[in-house]
């Protein structure tokens, strides 16, 4: 036949090519038109998709063929240039796809003109599948974590209850802190904490098992098959991961709370399961918030430390100071546990000074102190945001607050400042006095001492500043005493 | 290299069977593979069995077709056996049920198979598979991909005497329906050549939806409608005389043609083809005499024997639509007896042939494959 003529019938049937819905068929359907149009005996197509090792399909290299040839690019990279070798990179036509024929004698002109239509056509399609990939994946799937998103867990919910994979188990995992995270440390830091959690839980279950972020905080298992003793299993898996990845991640741990139920068979509906599992979810939280380590508290001890705005120790050693203070004057031991976090976290608000003034070495100017005097407030409002922090939110507003009412943010007086601010502010400013700074040197003990007693009245409740300074002469007194009888005239003769 | 071929018409299975592998193998003392071409009628297993008893420990592969090829001529019934052995010559067969659905997966797992068993780089793959079957040619593509371009195919598609009903392959191990059977050998050369003689009108029809061997829409209209037209009209009820004198062609890039045959009319206007089309491509009306199929029988056993430096023998695989056409079948053997000198050759009608217009096996359809065996 005339060749032109037989141009045309290719040309058509170039143009005709359509996806056939998988890449292995669309990589079949090629070789076949490839074969039966241009008679080529090696033909390879490699996808390059984004975050994905490359996609080889290969076609006419025997494996051993390939071993010895040092792979398939490789041999592609070795064959570009020969005669009966064709390779086209279709990045530029929108996919990112290496197209390679080989055929045993070269390929006239007029076939490589026809080769380079088909290859286009080759562009065109795949350009399109992986567009559609891409919508399906983002429709299906949390861009943040990488997981399963909400509509297809339910999804996968309806599908399951249909089929035949009963016991069906869910398990339920909850970040506790993010929304501190979000606040003090930016987001950032969260989604840094969600896509550590992402991992850690898909690192935990099989490969059948349906891994989905369903909410801001919220990740949830489906495992197909899976009876009640596998499901804890997978727990107890997810709980050791957490542990082992916040050993990797002291300053930033994760706190994840974790429920877990089953449906034994399709008699149960696994919505009804999975509001089981959520339950068994937040009964874990609601213990987990009584553990003084909880992760809020920790965020923000992370934060304050990373910004290196509390001096090593001081938080520390305030708690220990208060503490004692607090038993002395007979505090219940809820009202000691307040105090402890308080502690804690008294000086969140600094989180909103600009360094530069919170680090300045010599005096501040007016505007500066007032940016200073603003730390109250925001510590006030940050702890707000947080149900674990609420209960010490007005505490923290108070922590600037004077006996004289000369203080800051509100000018509150007298016993109208709550008892564990009066007790934090001693314990606070005893410390401080006791502490290098950037301005001034550390007082000794005595002078703190000292100070804090001609503050009595003004700065400080009287009351518990007689209660502390008897309290440190005491152990001051306890431990000269114990030296005493450490000296080698002391120990008894014999 | 040594090789014998032996003939046996006698109305006795196991007989006849043994008969033709004897006269085989007065030639060759120990055959490293046999081949064995049947027809229907016989007790395939009968035939297996007689065969066996005289070719000993050889591999065995075999197909039964629309009839025997032989230098004689083309006999409706009969057995036909050609052993080969010889000095560095060896073999391994291989048998994989035809599962539907998966005809690339079990081209694969047929060269896979062949491969474990033979661990070489190079030889000659003949394939032999149920003539009955869809997508012979997607099978054919997943053998070559393990393969690859070291081996040399050829082979045919096994029929029955026109009823398109049950077909036959065998192995040494036994006979099956429904599979593909290989022989893999090396050690000794092959030449192939295939062509078919038939022309094109020039006109292209679009095959604008086919599936498999189905084709239900040329130029957006129902086939049967489009190709009636195209040949002036003509009674469905002569549809088999039609169909086999008109094949359809599909056109490569270079102008060549593989040749695709209708086989009966579907309700609803669709026609049913020997074998698979793609859908959304070009073809043409085909269109021969006989001395275009006279001529390129020659053609192809030259291009067979040129391949090979000592010829020692021939295969034949003929399509049966071919020997139809020309009525007498023996003016095409008398071709290729004459092409082929002295060389010995026996072969089959086929329900489709195998052959490589390049590297690649093809499947063809109305075509003429000759193999030459030598050194």
């Amino acid at each position: 036949m005339d060749v032109r003529l037989a141009e045309l019938a290719v040309l058509y049937e170039i143009s005709s090519f359509g996806f056939s819905g998988s890449e292995g068929e669309f990589f079949r359907e090629l070789v076949a038109k490839a074969v039966r149009l241009f008679g080529v005996r090696r033909v390879a197509m490699v996808l390059f998709e984004e975050s994905a090792r490359p996609a080889c399909y290969a076609w006419g290299f025997p494996e051993r063929f390939l071993q010895e040839q040092g792979g398939l690019l490789d041999y592609i990279h070795r064959n570009q240039c020969s005669p009966g070798g064709y390779v086209r990179d279709l990045e530029k036509k929108g996919a990112p796809v290496l197209l390679f024929l080989e055929k045993k004698r070269e390929f006239t002109d007029r076939e490589r003109r026809l080769l380079d239509i088909l290859a286009g056509r080759v562009a065109e399609l795949l350009h399109g599948y992986f567009r559609e990939k891409r919508l399906v994946y983002l429709s299906t799937h949390d861009p943040l974590t990488g997981l399963y998103n909400r509509v297809f867990f339910e999804e996968e919910l309806d599908r399951l209850e249909k089929g035949r994979s009963f016991p069906v188990s869910i398990i339920v995992c909850d970040l506790d802190g993010l929304k501190v995270a979000n606040d003090v440390l930016g987001h950032k830091q969260g989604d840094e904490l969600l896509r550590r959690a992402a991992q850690v839980i898909a690192g935990c279950v099989r490969g059948s098992d349906v891994v989905a972020r369903v909410g801001g905080d919220e990740f949830a298992v489906i495992l197909p098959q899976a009876d009640r003793k596998v499901a804890e299993e997978v727990v107890e898996r997810i709980t050791e991961s957490v542990e082992r990845d916040n050993a990797q991640h002291p300053d930033l741990p994760l706190s994840v709370s974790v429920g877990a139920a089953t449906a034994e068979d399709a008699s149960r509906p696994l919505r009804e399961v999975y509001a089981e599992a959520d339950d068994a979810m937040y009964r874990d939280k609601l213990a987990r918030e009584a553990d003084p380590h909880r992760a809020v508290v920790r965020v923000l001890k992370a934060a304050l430390a990373v910004k290196d705005y509390v001096a090593q120790g001081h938080t520390e050693r305030v708690k220990k100071l208060a503490c004692m203070l607090g038993e002395a004057v007979g505090l219940t031991r809820s009202d000691l546990d307040t105090l402890r976090l308080l502690a804690d976290i008294h000086d969140v608000g600094k989180l909103g000074v600009p360094e530069h003034i919170l680090f300045k070495p010599s005096p501040l100017t007016r505007e500066e102190w007032e940016e200073v005097r603003r730390h109250p407030e925001v510590g006030y409002r940050l702890a707000l945001s947080s149900p674990e922090l609420a209960p010490v939110a007005e505490l923290i507003r108070q922590h600037h607050e004077r006996w004289d009412g000369k203080g800051y943010p509100r000018g509150l007086r007298g016993e109208e400042i709550h008892v564990l601010s009066r007790i934090l502010a001693i314990a606070d400013a005893y410390d401080a006095m006791t502490s290098e700074r950037p301005y001034r040197p550390a007082l000794l003990r005595e002078e703190a001492l000292e100070e804090l007693k001609r503050c009595a009245g003004t700065q400080f409740d009287p009351h518990l500043v007689e209660v502390f300074v008897k309290l440190l002469d005491e152990k001051r007194e306890g431990r000269a005493e114990r030296r005493a009888s450490l000296r080698p005239d002391a120990l008894p003769q014999g | 290299m040594k090789a014998g071929i032996g003939f046996s018409r006698v109305p006795f299975s196991k007989e006849t069977g043994a008969e033709a592998a004897a006269e085989a193998c007065r030639l060759v003392e120990k055959p490293v593979l046999t081949f064995l071409f049947t027809t229907e009628g016989y007790d395939q297993e009968g035939v297996l069995e007689g065969v066996l008893s005289q070719t000993g420990a050889s591999c065995l592969v075999g197909a039964c077709g629309a009839g025997i090829v032989t230098p004689q001529g083309v006999y409706r019934e009969g057995v036909a056996v050609l052993v080969l052995g010889g000095e560095g010559v060896s073999a391994v067969t291989a048998a994989v049920p035809f599962a539907t659905g998966e005809a690339w997966e079990t081209g694969k797992r047929l060269g896979k198979t062949l491969l474990d068993k033979a661990q070489v780089r190079a030889g000659t793959v003949f394939v032999f598979l149920d003539g009955l079957t869809d997508h012979i040619s997607e099978l054919l593509l997943g053998l070559y991909g393990v393969l690859g371009p070291g081996f040399r195919y050829a082979g045919g598609a096994t029929g029955d005497n026109l009823r398109f009903q049950k077909t036959y392959q065998m192995t040494e191990h036994g006979v099956a329906s429904s599979s593909v059977v290989a022989a893999l050998v090396w050690g000794c050369s092959f030449g192939v050549g295939v062509g078919h003689g038939w022309r094109s009108v020039p006109v292209p029809l679009i095959i604008t939806r086919a599936r498999g061997r189905v084709l239900y829409e040329l130029d957006e209209q129902p086939a049967l409608e489009v190709y009636s037209r195209r040949l002036g009209g003509f009674d469905p009820k002569n549809f088999a005389e039609v169909g086999a004198r008109h094949p359809l062609g599909l056109v490569d890039a270079s102008g060549r043609f593989i040749i695709r045959d209708p086989l009966k009319v579907l309700p609803g206007g669709a026609l049913q083809l020997v074998t698979d089309v793609p859908s959304r491509a070009a073809a043409y009306l085909m269109t021969a005499e006989k001395d275009d199929l006279l001529r390129v029988a020659r053609d192809v056993a030259v291009t067979a024997l040129q391949a090979v430096r000592i010829p020692r023998f021939a295969l034949v695989f003929d399509c049966v639509s071919r020997s139809l056409l020309l009525r007498n079948s023996s003016e095409e053997v008398a071709v290729v007896r004459e092409a082929l000198g002295s060389l010995p050759f026996v072969g089959f009608l086929t329900f489709g042939e195998v052959a490589p217009y390049n590297d690649v096996p093809l499947f063809h359809n109305k075509s003429l494959v000759i193999t030459v065996g030598g050194e």
